[in-house]
């Protein structure tokens, strides 16, 4: 049975507690509805592969089916593998809201993009890796970090830190960062570090992390042949108006 | 109209062969209960650290996790890397 209606008005159901409309078809995969203009068809919705619901346009070769996760395909609600592009230039979707992340440039596990964030960590000036003798006051003590997947970078800025307390021959830290480093992988950085004594030798310090820590020493090349470091201390620096300001980027664990 | 700041452990991560303890603390500001904003601050808390100023639960984790095997061996790998 055919239904031909002309006129203005088109198929109106009104039915309460049951479906308003039910379009079967029988056995074979393919278009259930048809949407025409001017006789011309514009978009279908249907049936893919035997249970594969999509909708998809006619023209633009486009559209989406759903399988358990929602599939870009053609007009016959066939899969198109990376042909068809979400927005664009002029026309773009505004936020993006994710609990999961991003496969960008291949669908690989190097290729997931699971994290974004940023935020802010605290320096604390110390006189040894772990605990210690901290700094008692700060003019400006900063920390920033951005976290993109596993590579942060940090931003540290403190200035006129106070050492009373700290032991002047140990060593000079900076503890709080706020990703622990990866078990592999270490950072450096170059460092501004103003009115320090760089233990008598030339250039400045080098923020350093080793593998699977939170903190930083400062080595300075001491000019001998064979490129040895100088570990930075405490009393190097001027108590109440040295500063350390560097930015770094390094790996984090997972 | 009310305006509300809460401070929040949002999450704990224990990462690495040592264990670090990454502690994410959001601070959220809301109005009339709708989330106006939320900006994070970090810190970590590694096997040899004083966990006194942390809170119940992230002591609670950290003593789960940082057993004598792992502070002695964070410590070992400290000292091995003190003569880098």
């Amino acid at each position: 049975m055919a239904i031909t209606l002309n006129g203005s008005t088109g198929i109106t159901t009104d039915i309460d507690g049951d479906e308003s409309l039910t379009l079967n078809r029988d056995t074979s995969d393919g278009d259930i509805a048809v949407f025409q203009k001017d006789g011309s068809t514009v978009g279908k919705i249907g049936v893919e592969a035997g249970d594969n619901f999509y909708i998809a346009d006619n023209a633009g070769n486009s559209g989406l089916n759903f399988k358990g996760f929602v599939n870009p395909v053609g007009s016959n609600g066939e899969t198109r593998d990376a042909a068809i592009d979400l927005g664009n230039s002029g026309g773009r979707f505004k936020d993006l809201y994710l609990s999961g992340g991003v496969y960008v440039g291949g669908t690989g596990s190097a290729n997931y993009l699971d994290d974004y964030e940023e935020g802010t960590w605290t320096p604390t000036i110390s006189d040894a890796s772990s605990g210690g003798n901290t700094a008692t006051a700060y003019s400006v003590r900063s920390g920033k970090y951005v976290k993109v997947g596993n590579q942060i970078t940090v931003n540290c800025y403190v200035t006129n830190f106070n050492t009373t307390g700290m032991t002047s021959s140990n060593g000079i830290y900076i503890q709080g960062f706020p990703f622990a480093t990866d078990s592999s992988t270490q950072m450096t950085a170059a460092v501004y570090n103003t009115r320090s004594s760089n233990g008598g030798y030339t250039g400045g310090p080098i923020a350093y992390m080793s593998p699977s820590t939170t903190f930083c020493s400062f080595r300075i090349f001491i000019n001998d042949k064979a490129q040895n470091t100088y570990l930075m201390q405490v009393g190097d620096n001027t108590s109440t108006v040295s500063d350390f300001i560097f930015t770094a980027t390094y790996i984090c664990a997972n | 109209m009310a305006l509300t700041k809460e401070t929040i452990e949002d999450k704990i991560e224990i990462v690495g062969e040592y264990k670090a303890v990454q502690v994410r603390t959001a601070t959220v500001v809301k109005e009339d209960g709708v989330e106006l904003s939320r900006s994070f601050s970090r810190h970590v808390v590694q096997p040899t650290d004083d966990i006194t100023g942390e809170s119940a639960e992230v002591q609670a984790i950290c003593n789960a996790v940082h057993t004598q095997a792992i502070k002695d061996a964070y410590q070992a790998m400290l000292d091995a890397q003190e003569e880098v």
